[in-house]
Protein backbone atom coordinates (compact mmCIF):
# COMPACT_ATOMS: atom_id res chain seq x y z
CA UNK A 1 0.00 0.00 0.00
CA UNK A 2 1.77 2.80 -1.44
CA UNK A 3 0.16 6.67 -1.18
CA UNK A 4 1.39 9.09 -3.59
CA UNK A 5 2.25 11.68 -0.86
CA UNK A 6 6.21 12.31 -1.44
CA UNK A 7 5.74 11.10 -5.32
CA UNK A 8 6.10 14.77 -6.83
CA UNK A 9 9.37 15.54 -6.20
CA UNK A 10 10.86 12.63 -8.11
CA UNK A 11 9.20 14.00 -10.96
CA UNK A 12 8.29 17.28 -11.56
CA UNK A 13 10.30 19.92 -10.97
CA UNK A 14 8.91 19.84 -6.93
CA UNK A 15 12.15 21.17 -5.39
CA UNK A 16 11.80 24.11 -7.70
CA UNK A 17 8.61 24.98 -6.20
CA UNK A 18 10.38 24.54 -2.71
CA UNK A 19 12.78 26.80 -3.77
CA UNK A 20 10.46 29.59 -4.42
CA UNK A 21 8.09 28.87 -2.06
CA UNK A 22 10.66 28.87 0.99
CA UNK A 23 12.36 31.85 -0.72
CA UNK A 24 8.55 33.99 -0.08
CA UNK A 25 8.14 33.06 3.36
CA UNK A 26 11.73 33.88 4.10
CA UNK A 27 11.06 37.48 2.50
CA UNK A 28 7.86 37.89 4.50
CA UNK A 29 9.83 36.89 7.43
CA UNK A 30 12.41 39.52 6.63
CA UNK A 31 9.79 42.24 6.37
CA UNK A 32 8.22 41.45 9.90
CA UNK A 33 11.48 41.59 11.47
CA UNK A 34 12.26 45.05 9.95
CA UNK A 35 8.51 46.32 10.60
CA UNK A 36 8.74 44.84 14.44
CA UNK A 37 12.69 46.39 14.76
CA UNK A 38 11.26 49.58 13.42
CA UNK A 39 7.83 49.64 15.68
CA UNK A 40 10.43 49.18 18.51
CA UNK A 41 12.73 51.79 17.51
CA UNK A 42 9.97 54.54 17.07
CA UNK A 43 8.28 53.20 20.44
CA UNK A 44 5.05 52.91 18.52
CA UNK A 45 2.99 49.93 19.65
CA UNK A 46 1.02 49.57 16.47
CA UNK A 47 3.82 49.14 14.16
CA UNK A 48 5.57 46.37 16.19
CA UNK A 49 1.93 44.63 16.41
CA UNK A 50 1.73 44.65 12.52
CA UNK A 51 5.20 43.25 12.03
CA UNK A 52 3.90 40.66 14.76
CA UNK A 53 0.86 40.02 12.56
CA UNK A 54 3.09 39.95 9.51
CA UNK A 55 5.42 37.03 11.25
CA UNK A 56 2.21 35.00 11.76
CA UNK A 57 1.51 35.13 8.21
CA UNK A 58 4.90 33.86 7.18
CA UNK A 59 3.34 30.34 6.51
CA UNK A 60 0.49 31.94 5.71
CA UNK A 61 2.33 33.36 2.45
CA UNK A 62 4.02 30.14 2.19
CA UNK A 63 1.09 28.26 1.90
CA UNK A 64 -0.30 30.49 -0.74
CA UNK A 65 2.28 30.40 -2.96
CA UNK A 66 2.08 26.84 -2.98
CA UNK A 67 -1.40 27.02 -3.90
CA UNK A 68 -0.34 29.18 -7.03
CA UNK A 69 3.14 27.64 -8.19
CA UNK A 70 2.57 24.04 -6.33
CA UNK A 71 0.63 21.10 -8.46
CA UNK A 72 -1.76 18.13 -7.79
CA UNK A 73 -1.88 17.07 -3.89
CA UNK A 74 0.43 19.64 -3.16
CA UNK A 75 -2.07 22.09 -3.42
CA UNK A 76 -5.03 20.58 -1.60
CA UNK A 77 -2.33 20.21 1.35
CA UNK A 78 -1.85 23.78 1.32
CA UNK A 79 -5.19 24.75 1.03
CA UNK A 80 -6.04 22.64 4.46
CA UNK A 81 -2.64 24.72 6.06
CA UNK A 82 -4.23 27.73 4.73
CA UNK A 83 -7.57 26.58 6.38
CA UNK A 84 -5.97 25.82 9.80
CA UNK A 85 -3.80 29.05 9.90
CA UNK A 86 -7.02 31.55 9.52
CA UNK A 87 -9.29 29.62 11.53
CA UNK A 88 -6.37 29.52 14.40
CA UNK A 89 -6.02 33.32 13.11
CA UNK A 90 -9.70 34.04 13.28
CA UNK A 91 -10.25 32.70 16.65
CA UNK A 92 -7.37 33.98 18.31
CA UNK A 93 -8.38 37.65 17.09
CA UNK A 94 -12.04 36.97 18.30
CA UNK A 95 -10.00 36.12 21.71
CA UNK A 96 -8.34 39.39 21.67
CA UNK A 97 -5.15 39.04 19.67
CA UNK A 98 -4.15 42.55 18.98
CA UNK A 99 -6.35 44.46 21.25
CA UNK A 100 -4.68 42.12 24.59
CA UNK A 101 -1.04 42.84 23.10
CA UNK A 102 -2.28 46.93 22.02
CA UNK A 103 -4.10 47.53 25.29
CA UNK A 104 -2.67 45.58 28.33
CA UNK A 105 0.70 46.72 30.20
CA UNK A 106 3.00 44.29 29.07
CA UNK A 107 3.27 41.29 31.27
CA UNK A 108 6.23 39.79 29.19
CA UNK A 109 8.51 42.51 30.82
CA UNK A 110 10.72 41.32 33.67
CA UNK A 111 9.39 39.93 36.68
CA UNK A 112 11.93 38.68 38.92
CA UNK A 113 15.49 39.04 38.95
CA UNK A 114 17.06 35.32 39.05
CA UNK B 1 21.26 31.46 21.84
CA UNK B 2 21.37 31.90 17.76
CA UNK B 3 24.69 31.03 17.69
CA UNK B 4 24.47 27.67 19.87
CA UNK B 5 21.31 26.95 18.21
CA UNK B 6 22.68 26.74 14.85
CA UNK B 7 25.69 25.17 15.99
CA UNK B 8 24.54 22.45 17.59
CA UNK B 9 21.49 21.92 15.24
CA UNK B 10 18.63 22.23 17.75
CA UNK B 11 17.05 25.26 16.51
CA UNK B 12 17.04 28.52 19.09
CA UNK B 13 14.54 27.96 21.29
CA UNK B 14 16.11 25.35 23.49
CA UNK B 15 18.39 28.06 24.59
CA UNK B 16 16.30 31.03 23.92
CA UNK B 17 13.75 29.74 27.06
CA UNK B 18 16.52 29.70 29.60
CA UNK B 19 17.82 32.90 28.46
CA UNK B 20 14.77 34.61 28.56
CA UNK B 21 13.96 33.22 31.79
CA UNK B 22 17.23 33.39 33.81
CA UNK B 23 19.65 36.41 31.87
CA UNK B 24 16.41 38.89 31.30
CA UNK B 25 13.94 37.64 33.63
CA UNK B 26 10.64 37.10 31.42
CA UNK B 27 8.16 34.69 33.21
CA UNK B 28 8.53 31.13 31.46
CA UNK B 29 5.07 31.55 29.55
CA UNK B 30 6.28 34.90 28.40
CA UNK B 31 9.77 33.40 27.17
CA UNK B 32 7.78 30.21 25.23
CA UNK B 33 5.85 32.93 23.68
CA UNK B 34 8.91 34.91 22.52
CA UNK B 35 10.78 32.17 21.48
CA UNK B 36 8.12 30.76 19.37
CA UNK B 37 7.99 33.60 17.44
CA UNK B 38 11.33 33.62 16.74
CA UNK B 39 11.16 30.22 15.44
CA UNK B 40 9.18 31.17 12.72
CA UNK B 41 12.07 33.59 11.48
CA UNK B 42 14.95 31.06 11.75
CA UNK B 43 12.65 28.61 10.29
CA UNK B 44 11.84 30.53 7.53
CA UNK B 45 15.10 31.50 6.99
CA UNK B 46 16.45 27.80 7.56
CA UNK B 47 14.08 26.98 4.96
CA UNK B 48 14.45 28.71 2.64
CA UNK B 49 17.89 27.74 1.93
CA UNK B 50 17.33 23.80 2.66
CA UNK B 51 14.33 24.83 -0.07
CA UNK B 52 16.99 25.97 -2.54
CA UNK B 53 19.50 23.33 -1.93
CA UNK B 54 16.30 20.66 -3.17
CA UNK B 55 16.81 18.97 0.47
CA UNK B 56 13.71 20.22 1.64
CA UNK B 57 10.48 17.90 1.36
CA UNK B 58 7.49 20.19 0.81
CA UNK B 59 5.19 17.27 0.10
CA UNK B 60 5.94 15.62 3.70
CA UNK B 61 6.35 19.07 5.51
CA UNK B 62 2.01 20.05 4.42
CA UNK B 63 0.92 16.41 5.22
CA UNK B 64 2.28 16.57 8.16
CA UNK B 65 1.78 19.83 9.22
CA UNK B 66 -1.72 19.40 10.44
CA UNK B 67 -0.97 17.45 13.32
CA UNK B 68 2.06 19.96 13.78
CA UNK B 69 -0.81 22.45 14.53
CA UNK B 70 -3.44 20.79 16.23
CA UNK B 71 -0.65 19.71 18.76
CA UNK B 72 0.72 23.26 19.04
CA UNK B 73 -2.56 25.10 19.39
CA UNK B 74 -3.59 22.57 22.41
CA UNK B 75 -0.12 22.96 24.18
CA UNK B 76 -0.39 26.88 23.32
CA UNK B 77 -4.09 26.85 25.09
CA UNK B 78 -2.49 24.33 27.74
CA UNK B 79 0.36 26.57 29.12
CA UNK B 80 -1.69 29.06 30.16
CA UNK B 81 -3.36 27.01 32.59
CA UNK B 82 -0.44 25.46 34.66
CA UNK B 83 2.16 27.21 36.63
CA UNK B 84 5.69 28.84 35.70
CA UNK B 85 7.00 26.03 37.78
CA UNK B 86 5.84 23.52 36.12
CA UNK B 87 6.73 24.78 32.60
CA UNK B 88 9.99 24.76 33.91
CA UNK B 89 10.34 21.51 35.15
CA UNK B 90 8.60 20.12 32.11
CA UNK B 91 11.35 21.52 30.38
CA UNK B 92 14.23 20.22 32.39
CA UNK B 93 12.72 16.77 31.43
CA UNK B 94 12.34 17.84 27.80
CA UNK B 95 15.93 19.08 27.57
CA UNK B 96 16.96 15.57 29.30
CA UNK B 97 14.67 13.26 26.43
CA UNK B 98 16.48 15.76 23.76
CA UNK B 99 20.42 14.79 25.28
CA UNK B 100 19.04 10.84 24.85
CA UNK B 101 17.43 11.40 21.02
CA UNK B 102 20.84 13.44 20.05
CA UNK B 103 22.78 10.15 20.85
CA UNK B 104 20.39 8.13 19.90
CA UNK B 105 20.69 10.26 16.19
CA UNK B 106 24.86 10.22 16.26
CA UNK B 107 24.92 6.46 16.16
CA UNK B 108 22.34 5.77 13.75
CA UNK B 109 23.23 5.06 10.59
CA UNK B 110 22.53 7.49 7.89
CA UNK B 111 19.18 6.37 5.25
CA UNK B 112 19.38 7.07 1.21
CA UNK B 113 15.45 7.85 1.07
CA UNK B 114 15.54 11.82 0.06
CA UNK B 115 13.43 11.43 -3.00
CA UNK B 116 11.10 8.22 -2.17
CA UNK B 117 7.76 7.99 -1.81
CA UNK B 118 6.15 7.45 1.75
CA UNK B 119 3.71 4.57 2.48
CA UNK B 120 0.63 5.24 4.39
CA UNK B 121 1.06 3.56 7.58
CA UNK B 122 4.82 6.03 7.58
CA UNK B 123 2.59 9.21 6.82
CA UNK B 124 0.40 8.45 9.86
CA UNK B 125 3.05 7.74 11.93
CA UNK B 126 4.77 10.80 10.91
CA UNK B 127 1.83 12.44 12.07
CA UNK B 128 1.13 10.87 15.19
CA UNK B 129 5.09 11.95 16.32
CA UNK B 130 4.15 15.15 14.43
CA UNK B 131 1.51 15.95 17.37
CA UNK B 132 3.93 15.63 19.91
CA UNK B 133 6.47 17.42 18.53
CA UNK B 134 3.82 20.63 17.96
CA UNK B 135 2.87 19.95 21.48
CA UNK B 136 6.04 19.82 23.06
CA UNK B 137 6.56 23.29 20.85
CA UNK B 138 3.73 25.07 21.63
CA UNK B 139 4.18 24.27 25.40
CA UNK B 140 7.75 24.82 25.63
CA UNK B 141 8.64 27.27 22.80
CA UNK B 142 11.09 24.81 21.38
CA UNK B 143 11.46 24.84 17.46
CA UNK B 144 9.96 20.85 17.53
CA UNK B 145 12.93 20.11 15.16
CA UNK B 146 14.69 18.16 17.77
CA UNK B 147 11.85 15.85 17.88
CA UNK B 148 10.77 16.20 14.69
CA UNK B 149 13.94 15.95 12.74
CA UNK B 150 14.57 11.72 14.65
CA UNK B 151 10.88 11.02 13.50
CA UNK B 152 11.77 11.88 10.03
CA UNK B 153 14.88 10.01 9.94
CA UNK B 154 13.19 6.81 11.74
CA UNK B 155 10.08 7.14 10.63
CA UNK B 156 10.26 8.77 7.41
CA UNK B 157 13.52 7.15 6.66
CA UNK B 158 15.10 10.71 5.31
CA UNK B 159 18.89 11.65 5.37
CA UNK B 160 19.47 13.26 8.37
CA UNK B 161 19.81 16.64 6.23
CA UNK B 162 16.93 16.01 3.66
CA UNK B 163 15.20 15.94 7.47
CA UNK B 164 16.37 18.96 8.82
CA UNK B 165 15.63 21.24 6.15
CA UNK B 166 11.91 19.69 5.81
CA UNK B 167 11.49 20.29 10.00
CA UNK B 168 12.64 23.95 9.15
CA UNK B 169 9.52 24.10 6.54
CA UNK B 170 6.82 22.19 8.74
CA UNK B 171 7.83 24.06 12.00
CA UNK B 172 7.16 27.43 10.88
CA UNK B 173 3.49 26.69 10.71
CA UNK B 174 3.00 25.42 14.28
CA UNK B 175 5.07 27.96 15.64
CA UNK B 176 3.24 30.72 14.24
CA UNK B 177 -0.57 29.33 15.15
CA UNK B 178 1.05 28.41 18.73
CA UNK B 179 2.07 32.23 18.85
CA UNK B 180 -0.66 33.73 17.68
CA UNK B 181 -2.89 31.05 21.01
CA UNK B 182 -0.13 32.59 23.12
CA UNK B 183 -0.66 36.06 21.55
CA UNK B 184 -4.48 36.11 22.41
CA UNK B 185 -3.74 35.40 26.18
CA UNK B 186 -1.99 38.75 26.12
CA UNK B 187 1.99 37.85 27.28
CA UNK B 188 3.42 38.48 23.86
CA UNK B 189 5.17 41.51 23.45
CA UNK B 190 6.47 43.01 19.77
CA UNK B 191 9.77 44.62 21.17
CA UNK B 192 11.12 41.59 23.05
CA UNK B 193 10.48 39.58 19.80
CA UNK B 194 11.77 42.41 17.29
CA UNK B 195 15.25 42.16 20.09
CA UNK B 196 15.41 38.20 20.48
CA UNK B 197 14.55 37.82 16.61
CA UNK B 198 17.75 40.69 15.60
CA UNK B 199 20.16 38.75 17.57
CA UNK B 200 18.56 35.12 16.70
CA UNK B 201 18.70 35.01 12.62
CA UNK B 202 21.80 36.26 12.04
CA UNK B 203 23.06 33.98 15.67
CA UNK B 204 21.82 30.94 13.58
CA UNK B 205 23.17 31.63 10.34
CA UNK B 206 26.61 32.14 11.94
CA UNK B 207 26.25 29.03 14.00
CA UNK B 208 24.99 26.88 10.84
CA UNK B 209 28.28 27.90 8.89
CA UNK B 210 30.56 27.29 12.31
CA UNK B 211 28.72 23.57 12.34
CA UNK B 212 30.83 22.22 9.41
CA UNK B 213 34.20 23.46 11.07
CA UNK B 214 34.08 22.06 14.48
CA UNK B 215 34.14 17.85 15.05
CA UNK B 216 30.66 16.31 16.12
CA UNK B 217 32.28 14.58 19.02
CA UNK B 218 33.51 18.32 20.69
CA UNK B 219 29.82 19.77 19.79
CA UNK B 220 28.06 16.50 21.59
CA UNK B 221 30.70 17.43 24.74
CA UNK B 222 29.19 20.78 24.73
CA UNK B 223 25.62 20.12 24.08
CA UNK B 224 25.39 18.12 26.71
CA UNK B 225 27.39 20.23 29.54
CA UNK B 226 24.76 23.10 28.28
CA UNK B 227 21.64 21.07 28.62
CA UNK B 228 23.10 19.75 32.07
CA UNK B 229 23.25 23.18 33.03
CA UNK B 230 19.71 24.32 31.65
CA UNK B 231 18.61 21.29 33.13
CA UNK B 232 19.82 22.18 36.42
CA UNK B 233 18.64 25.53 36.47
CA UNK B 234 15.20 25.24 35.09
CA UNK B 235 14.89 22.24 37.67
CA UNK B 236 15.92 24.99 40.52
CA UNK B 237 13.28 27.91 39.28
CA UNK B 238 10.53 25.40 38.73
CA UNK B 239 10.52 23.71 41.93
CA UNK B 240 12.24 26.58 44.57
CA UNK B 241 9.07 28.18 46.20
Amino acid sequence: MTAPVGSQMTNDGGAHVTGRVTTVAAAVAMVAVVVMAAGSLMGHPVVGTAGLAVLFAVPLARNLAVLVLGRGRDRVLALVGVCLIVVVGVATFRHGGITSTLDRPSPALPTSSP
Amino acid sequence: MGVLGGLLGVGGGVFLVPFLVFAAGLSAKAAVAVSLCCVIGTSAAASAVGGRNGLARLDISLAIEPALVVGAVLASALVGRVSDGAVMVGFAALMAFIVVLMVVRRRRQPVDGASAPLSTVRMIALSVAAFWSGAASGFFGVGGGVLVVPALVMIGRLPLKSAAATSSLCLMTSAACGGMVHWSSGILEPDVVAAALVGVLPGGFLGARLQRRVKDSILEKVFVALAATVIALSLYQGLSP
